[in-house]
């Protein structure tokens, strides 16, 4: 019987504990969507959404770093850097979300989401980001 | 709509009502009703094949009156990525999806025994439920607003990226898996509707296991395609499409565990009922998930509400109400026998394999799902990558574990050698993961997982040799797929958590070093202008064996979508993966000006200007081999004119036209490139002309510029001819000149802008022959001048080379997944094959059908 015991505690015990860590995982990486205002004033992920500026993306040869300006529906701006490769159809978006932090005067973002026109709603198309997985 | 398509749909949406109310019937006693429903379910099939039938053939004959014919597919598509239109959009995936479902029940009917009636009740609502979706959004339906009698000439076009072999295959296999998972599901109502709790679980097991090949090969497949065509170096994203065909996979292959346990140990009914409800719920929950748009917000897949999300969230319930409710109903009749088994055991290794297994279903749902969840407390926020691979990360080295130890632990127990054989596994385990660890691996967690993989995969193995060895080939299906698992686990760590990876620009003809490779870009490939751009990177290994890696960067004409494909070079350690991130055309070289003139006018090309006086035809006798037109050219440069005829001569293959030398201007040519005798033109090619800006320099009013000894100053604009409400920009910029002599002048070059873009005036040097000077943008408040000196002599626009910046990929061990995966493939397929002629031979199929 107090084997019974001890093997129920120990499932518990590690489905509470799985459940927990999960738990924490789960909100310490959680990225809100937030405006362009509120992700310039915390240092947390977040994923900012708004139109590129027509010409504003360039490659930066130093750091390797596409960077880019998107627009807000307010007419606010917010400079992006990107690490990783320029989404093939990044011209053609109608909308660019990015997620990343706010750091001296940029977001560094970690991912991009581009949307593209309804053409080709319901197509599968892959998320970029600047590390595998 | 599509009269005969859509007709098709309601014959088959009438005819499974007919055989679910026929099958009702049947189990009222009623047996004689059973035929009936048979025929009702043939009737339906043959519909959905029909309406499947007349979808693809108004695919291929472009009839583009049809909105989804229209959406996915144009008249260039070949005819295997036309077929592949089919499933292209959601109408035709769900169309797709009830055309397998369909076809899964044919078998099914005639090996469901004594839960034919009920099972086929509960299977034919969930076909129900995707033909109403259909019957909502039918892939039949016209273009709305098309003007009567026009028909559009071609349609939008299959997305590039789809353009692929891998996708054409994917999703049939997918839908598959998707429509297989309802088998189990409608057996376990039936099983609790009949309170038959056992042998429901052998007629499923072979479906079962249908889903976890199909599903596996889907994703491979998915994976793959994303690793060789998209770019982003990875296979696996954790984006909600792709987490929507792993869930299901998962309590799948948990729901085959729990058979195997129920069949061995007579326990665990519960288990394996939620299970098999679970995992089609799972999988109706992944489809509302990525197809109703609550996730637009996202996702990059850009699903669209198409007003089917009250249908999805319908069944959703539906099934939830069906499998849930069932089971709860009959919860406390179902038999439990309670007893504790020995911990090494396979029974207890089984139970901790499917806790596991649920436990990352959960976790991956639950970041799915993340946000439909925080949308109630908060904002809708979305969890990344990195959750995914912090939660996956210790339940799959706890699953690895488990998976090197059950090869040898019997139900009840350990096996003879099963000490030894864990010792010899966990040995190599150690060794290879030792020359791992030397070559590069790092990292606690990651070398654990490693190790535990590796343990896996020689502990299986050595299983399946023994299994072999014994001639029990048909027993190694399960040992080999978790070989295959172990494999894919190792090759999954050292290629996304040890790559290196690197970016470089590499202009035309220039070798960069990269990680050990010496990169040189050698230009762009387009054999035929319809072909699609690559970018040629030689590229040579540290072995000194070089070859030519092709990404491709290509503008898709239909959609102006711009298109970007790796190269990936597969070695035997890892594979080199060259992706594309952006190429600058450069500018061309400025090798000579061509110009075009009539006769009786004149032309100016920098210093030179010619008059074009007529042909000299003296050269062309009648009946002479050779024909040779001249053409009379006063050419004026300075103060010297001067007549030359540069002549156009027939040669062997060609007309050659010889460069005449340019008197006054030193290393200057004419030659005659084309004539057009009858309309007197003549098309001349100048070279040597120079022209090259040998200065360039942004000037305050008051600096001076020195060229060639001489002073140029930049004294004032002039503004005489300057009224911009009229239309008129030119601006004159006064130069003060004085030369080595000390000699003063005054020149006055203008720039002229406006309407017709801009034109500039330049002005000669005094006393250095053929200099020019030139202005170009300017800053009036400032008080700036942008100038340009152009000198015959110095060199032309040398151009810019094209670049091509890549990023480059090392990606370690990455065949271990690729050939993991396929072996778990085929051991899956082998259990399939086992389990279903055991079934067919502990059973007769039912009688009659």
């Amino acid at each position: 019987m107090s084997r019974r015991v001890l093997w129920s505690v120990l499932g518990v015990g590690a489905i509470v504990g799985f459940i927990a860590f999960g738990a924490g995982a789960f909100k310490s990486n959680l990225t809100p969507y937030v405006s362009f205002q509120q992700a310039r004033a915390t240092s947390d992920a977040v994923q900012v959404a708004g139109k590129l500026v027509p010409g504003s993306d360039s490659f930066e040869e130093g750091s390797s770093r596409l960077m880019f300006t998107l627009v807000d529906d307010k007419g606010d701006t917010m400079r992006v850097a990107y690490k990783g490769l320029k989404p093939g159809n990044f011209h053609d978006a109608t909308q660019v979300v990015a997620i990343g932090r706010f750091h001296r005067g940029t977001l560094e973002a970690e991912k991009l989401l581009v949307k593209c026109p309804s053409k080709y709603q319901g197509v599968e198309e892959k998320e970029y980001r600047s590390s595998s997985s | 709509m599509f009269l005969p398509g859509a007709i098709a749909l309601w014959v088959a949406f009438f005819a499974l009502i007919a055989s679910t109310l026929f099958y009702f019937r049947s189990t009222r006693g009623h047996t004689e009703a059973r035929a009936w429903a048979r025929q009702a379910y043939g009737l339906a099939t043959a519909g959905v094949v029909i309406a499947s039938g007349v979808l693809l053939y108004l695919i291929l004959v472009h009839d583009f009156r049809i909105h989804y014919v229209f959406s996915y597919s144009d008249t260039s598509l070949p005819t295997s990525y036309l077929i592949s239109t089919f499933w292209a959009g959601q109408e035709g995936s769900f169309l797709l999806w009830l055309l397998w479902g369909m076809i899964v029940g044919l078998p099914l009917i005639r090996y469901a025994q004594h839960y034919e009636d009920r099972t086929l009740i509960v299977y034919n609502v969930a076909q129900l439920s995707l033909l109403l979706i259909l019957l909502r959004q039918s892939p039949f339906r016209f273009l709305a607003d098309l003007p009567p009698g026009q028909v559009p000439s071609d349609g939008q076009g299959l997305n590039p990226l789809l353009q692929n072999p891998w996708m054409t295959i994917h999703p049939p296999i997918m839908f598959l898996g998707y429509a297989a998972t309802a088998v189990p599901f409608a057996f376990a109502v039936a099983a609790l509707w009949e309170r038959r709790y056992d042998e429901w679980t052998k007629a499923s097991l072979p479906w079962a296991l249908v889903t976890v090949v199909t599903l596996g090969c889907a994703i491979l497949l998915g994976g793959y395609w994303a690793y060789v065509t998209l770019g982003w170096g990875g296979y696996w994203g954790w984006d909600p499409v792709e987490n929507s065909s792993l869930v299901p996979w998962i309590a799948s292959a948990a729901l085959v565990h729990g058979m195997l346990l129920q069949r061995a140990r007579g326990r665990f009914r519960k288990l394996n009922f939620s299970l098999a409800i679970l995992a089609y719920v799972l999988v109706v929950y992944a489809t509302f998930l990525t197809r109703s748009g609550v996730l637009a917000d996202f996702s990059v897949h850009s699903f669209v509400d198409l007003g089917i999300t009250g249908w999805l969230v319908g069944n959703l319930t539906g099934a939830l109400l069906i499998g849930f409710g069932a089971l709860i109903w009959r919860w406390r009749e179902i038999p439990s026998e309670p007893g504790d088994e020995p911990f090494l055991s396979r029974t207890v290794f089984f139970v901790l394999a499917i806790a596991a297994l649920l436990g990352t279903a959960a976790m991956v749902l639950l970041g799915t799902s993340a946000p439909l969840i925080t949308r109630i407390v908060t904002k809708p926020s979305q969890v990344g990558p990195a959750f995914y691979n912090r939660v996956t990360l210790p339940v799959g080295i706890l699953l690895a574990s488990l998976l090197g130890v059950v090869p040898f632990l019997h139900w009840k127990g350990t096996s003879k050698e099963f000490r030894k054989r864990l010792l010899v596994a966990g040995a190599l385990a150690a060794v290879a993961t030792g020359v791992g660890t030397a070559v590069g691996a790092h990292g606690v967690l990651y070398v654990a997982f490693l190790l535990v993989a590796l343990f896996a995969f020689f502990s299986n193995l050595l299983k399946t040799t023994d299994e072999v060895r014994t001639k029990r080939f048909r027993a190694a299906g399960g040992y080999l797929a978790h070989v295959g698992l172990g494999l894919m686990l190792a090759g999954i760590i050292t290629s996304s958590a040890y790559d290196r990876s690197e970016k470089v620009v590499l202009p035309l003809g220039e070798s960069k070093q990269v990680m050990g490779y010496t990169l040189t870009f050698k230009g762009v490939e387009k054999p035929k202008p319809t072909s699609r751009e690559a970018m040629l990177v030689e590229v040579r290994e540290a072995g000194g064996r070089t070859y030519l890696a092709r990404p491709r960067m290509f503008r898709n004409e239909k959609s102006n979508q711009l298109v970007a494909n790796p190269d990936v070079r597969v070695h035997l350690t890892h594979d080199l993966y060259v992706s594309p991130i952006e190429f600058d055309p450069g500018r061309p070289a400025e090798t000579g000006r061509t110009l075009e003139i009539a006769k009786g006018e004149t032309a100016k090309v920098g210093p030179v200007s010619i008059l074009f006086d007529g042909f000299d035809m003296s050269g062309s006798h009648g009946g002479a081999a050779k024909v040779s037109i001249g053409a009379r050219l006063t050419v004026a440069t300075g103060t010297v004119s001067q007549l030359i005829t540069p002549r156009l001569t027939s040669g062997e293959n060609a007309f050659i036209g010889e460069p005449v030398a340019v008197p006054g201007v030193q290393g200057v040519t004419v030659a005659i490139t084309g004539v057009n005798a009858s309309a007197g033109r003549v098309r001349l090619a100048l070279t040597g002309l120079g022209g090259g800006v040998a200065k360039r320099a942004v000037l305050h009013r008051g600096e001076t510029l020195t060229y060639r000894n001489t002073k140029l100053t930049f004294d004032d604009f002039d503004l005489s001819n300057f009224d911009p409400e009229a239309g008129k920009i030119n601006i004159g910029v006064v130069f003060k000149v004085t030369d080595p002599a000390g000699k003063i002048g005054e020149i006055t070059p203008a720039y002229h802008g406006g309407e017709g873009g801009e034109t500039h005036d330049d002005a000669a040097v005094p006393g250095l022959a053929g200099v020019l000077l030139r202005v170009g943008r300017m800053n009036p408040d400032e008080k700036t001048v942008e100038v340009e000196v152009l000198d015959p002599s110095a060199p032309g626009d040398p151009g810019e080379p094209m670049r091509f910046s890549a990023d480059v990929t090392v990606k370690p061990m990455i065949g271990l997944l690729w050939t993991g995966l396929v072996v778990l493939l085929a051991g899956g397929l082998l259990a399939v094959v086992r389990r279903s002629e055991e079934f067919s031979a502990a059973s007769q199929p039912a009688a009659g059908a």
